[in-house]
């Protein structure tokens, strides 16, 4: 089983993912709606893989990555990044950071796993 | 992924975010009338459309979906600084913003979305006009900033830092550590009164002090000084390192301002679907009938030998359950209950719009937004409360030019006040504009064939019946029809919805002063307390809130005026209500006396007559199927838990309606 933190802060995307991962039968998925509840919930179990929105409130994804792959605990999860079109700039800054991939809002099923997939490869 | 308890969650959330989207445009309004920037609020609304434009995105729903992403493009334009806020620019948010409203409302209803081509093409206009300046990365350099720190801000951040930088606030980096275990509490002290005093650029969470640490580097902005700063947050373990401006330029001035900082906090609630709720009344409700039939019990137990003291426990545990019952169907009435103000918010927008539409300047004023009804109940009043609105400013306002001529200030006003009284909650829908005069309506009524032309009716004495002409059907003062009546919408409409409510709709006016309409409700259609009565045999239950007496009377007090059945009770002569004849049962044959409901509602009485009184008990008004449910009289059906099966439920609202007709106008119908 592996552990997956999906850190998100929209309530209905975030339980879409969840039962997604979930149906592929391998994954146990942790939600956390914002950076906040992510930094708790990361020390919780191990995790394989995290999945991060970038825009949000307080705590941004890039910032969360930042923390992640600088602390030792954790640096070497993969990270996926969810974000929207408009912000490449963004999706640039969180590769250059450390993440192996991201999904671009509005994703079918087939998008998030085959980023899963790739990100959980090199594991 | 599209089934209904799915859409269930967009529709809780979408809602949710056009709401909050809302507020702020209204707080951004403001903000800009009085002359102030507000970046925060601009975000917020940015963040708000973003989260609407995924969660459209993710549900599969087209237009709102391509709409909501226009949107957000325009308002990061906003943010970003590349397109200012203008007069033009707000109407634009307001309008599409209510668009995206009406998308949420035709998914709920599995109706067609409202074609976008108009709005996107609004947008696209003010795209157009204004050129997009290229960013600029080299004020960046005017700072000596940890480059890392640099390399996690998102492009907002990014651009809110640069305009810190083109304002010459003093920027600090802020370090704070805390203990894993808690330190939600601790962040969010220091953001709660970091946001008071100053802007926060950015927050990076870091490596504690130990391995049970974790720390957070804030960049934040403000006009304050190091000092004034360190002292107004008070934590003297958290260290504020001054960011130098490369030239040597480092602005000290104390000035008084302080920033504005967040907008609202978020609450603690918990999203409730009300018909969970509904369900968990329908549950009181038995449990009210089961509480009747240990009071039988008990009543029959006290007859029998040898049974007195049971029979006493009995009836002081059914007294104690229904105590117990009483609080808990009051705790899901509270829960159920939502403030008015969540309507008045959508209807000042759609005020703003209208009067933009026909000319007119209005002065909305909203009093009593606190006051409570059923949250079921505030989503069928929208409408007629909109249309009441609309009326009042497309019929009842005057042109600005024509109100200067009447010594009235130009701005006309219009009251939009609800109040609780008893068991009711009155709304009102007032204007200070032209009023209505009863000669017209006598004058249309008959153009439009509602009245015959003799109809005998004065203009002076008549006046309230006068006035009842305009909720009938087919009676409308204009001829156009506009927008509001453009789905042969008028004032009956109106009535029957406010009907459907159980509710009562009167209107007093006075020509060259004003209109004002005032509805009646119940505060909850949920358990009510009803008289169970007798007549012809069969039962019924009328809700006690009508009821204001009951008398025993004779049938030689009946008088007949006009074809109509009255008696004179103290004075007023009261029109009468046979249950028998409406039914058409037998009445009770021997009996000279019989009992008269007197009920009433706002300023109208009917005496219902019926042969006997049985009981006063809770129900729940359980609605009939489709068909029955459109006569009037009856507004729903219940059991009494004691075997008799369904009981008709009396609509006293519409028995009152019917019986104050003339018979002229009655047999218009």
């Amino acid at each position: 089983m592996k552990n997956v933190l999906i850190v998100e802060d929209s309530k209905a995307i975030r339980s879409m993912m969840r039962v997604s991962l979930e149906e592929m039968g391998e994954f146990f998925a942790v939600e956390a709606g914002n950076g906040f509840e992510a930094l708790k919930t990361l020390p919780t179990r191990r995790f394989n893989l995290i999945i991060t929105d970038i825009n949000m409130p307080d705590i941004n994804g890039l910032e969360l990555i930042s923390f992640v792959k600088s602390n030792a605990a954790y640096k070497d999860i993969p990270l996926i990044i969810v974000s929207t079109e408009k912000s490449e700039e963004d999706q640039k800054r969180g590769i250059a950071l450390g993440a192996t991939g991201y999904v671009v809002k509005p994703f079918k099923k087939e998008d998030l796993m085959a980023a899963v997939n790739k990100a959980l490869e090199g594991e | 992924m599209k089934s209904d308890r799915s859409i269930k969650d967009f529709l809780a959330e979408a809602e949710d975010i056009l709401e909050t989207a809302n507020q702020t445009m209204l707080s951004l309004e403001s903000e800009q009338a009085a002359g102030r920037s507000a970046p925060d609020l601009v975000n917020g609304l940015f963040r708000a459309i973003h989260s609407f434009k995924g969660l459209a995105g993710m549900f599969g729903l087209k237009a709102p979906s391509e709409l909501s992403h226009k949107l957000e493009f325009l308002l990061d334009e906003v943010r970003l600084g590349k397109t200012a806020l203008s007069r033009d620019v707000l109407d634009v948010l307001f309008e599409t913003v209510a668009l995206l409203g009406r998308h949420v409302q035709q998914v709920g209803n599995k109706e067609q979305p409202e074609d976008i081509a108009a709005a996107l093409d609004r947008i696209d206009g003010i795209l157009k006009a204004k050129p997009s300046t290229a960013a600029d990365r080299s004020i960046l350099d005017q700072i000596e900033i940890d480059r890392g720190l640099l390399q996690v801000l998102t492009e907002y951040e990014e651009y809110r830092l640069k305009e810190n930088i083109r304002e010459h606030k003093n920027l600090f980096t802020i370090k704070a550590l805390f203990e894993l275990t808690d330190f939600e509490k601790g962040i969010k002290n220091l953001n709660d009164v970091l946001k008071k005093n100053a802007e926060i650029i950015c927050t990076l969470p870091t490596a504690g002090a130990a391995a049970g640490g974790i720390g957070f580097t804030i960049v934040a902005g403000t006009a304050m000084g190091r000092d004034e700063l360190m002292s107004a947050i008070n934590m003297p373990k958290v260290s504020f390192d001054p960011i130098t401006y490369v030239e040597g330029r480092k602005v000290e001035e104390q000035r008084a301002v302080s920033e504005t900082g967040a907008i609202k906090s978020v609450s603690n609630t918990v999203r409730v679907d009300i018909y969970k709720l509904d369900g968990l009344m329908n549950v009181v409700g038995e449990m009210h009938l089961t509480k009747n039939i240990i009071g039988r019990i008990a009543r029959e137990l006290r007859s029998m030998h040898g049974f007195a003291g049971l029979s006493v426990d009995l009836h002081k545990a059914q007294r104690s359950l229904e105590r117990k019952l009483n609080d808990l169907q009051e705790g899901i009435l509270e829960v159920r209950m939502v403030p008015i103000g969540q309507i008045f918010t959508r209807l000042s927008q759609m005020v703003r719009k209208y009067a933009k539409e026909v000319g007119k300047e209005i002065d909305l004023h909203l009093s009593g937004e606190e006051t409570e009804l059923d949250k079921l109940m505030i989503e069928d009043l929208a409408d007629p409360l909109m249309h009441l609105i609309r009326n009042a400013i497309d019929h009842g306002i005057e042109l600005p030019e024509i109100r200067k001529q009447q010594g009235k200030p130009e701005h006309g006003v219009v009251k939009l006040a609800a109040f609780p009284k008893g068991n009711h909650v009155v709304i009102t829908v007032e204007d200070d504009g032209a009023g209505i005069e009863t000669k017209n309506i006598l004058a249309k009524a008959v153009q439009k064939a509602v009245l015959p032309s003799d109809h005998g009716l004065d203009p002076e004495t008549d006046r309230k019946e006068i006035l009842d002409i305009i909720f009938l059907p087919g009676f409308t003062t204009r001829e156009t029809v506009t927008e509001i009546s453009g789905r042969g919408v008028g004032l009956d409409v109106v009535k029957r919805n406010v009907s459907k409510l159980s509710g009562m709709i009167d209107i007093d006016t006075e020509t060259g002063m004003g209109t004002k309409f005032i509805i009646t409700l119940p505060i909850t259609l949920a358990i009510i307390k009803a008289l169970v009565v007798e007549a012809g045999g069969e039962v019924f239950a009328v809700p006690l809130s009508a009821v204001l007496e009951i008398i025993q009377a004779t049938h030689d007090q009946v008088e007949t005026v006009e074809t109509r059945e009255v008696m004179a009770i103290r004075g007023d002569t009261i029109p009468l209500y046979r249950l028998t004849k409406a039914f058409k049962l037998t009445p009770k044959p021997s009996s000279n006396s019989f009992y008269l409901i007197l009920v009433g509602l706002a300023e109208r009485r009917l005496g219902i007559m019926v042969d006997g009184l049985r009981d006063q008990q809770e129900i729940v008004i359980k609605p009939l199927g489709k068909r029955i449910s459109e006569i009037p009289g009856i507004a729903g059906a219940t059991e009494l838990g004691d075997r008799r099966g369904v009981v008709l439920v009396l609509d006293v609202e519409s028995l009152i309606e019917g019986a104050l007709k003339r018979s002229v106008v009655v047999s218009r119908q």
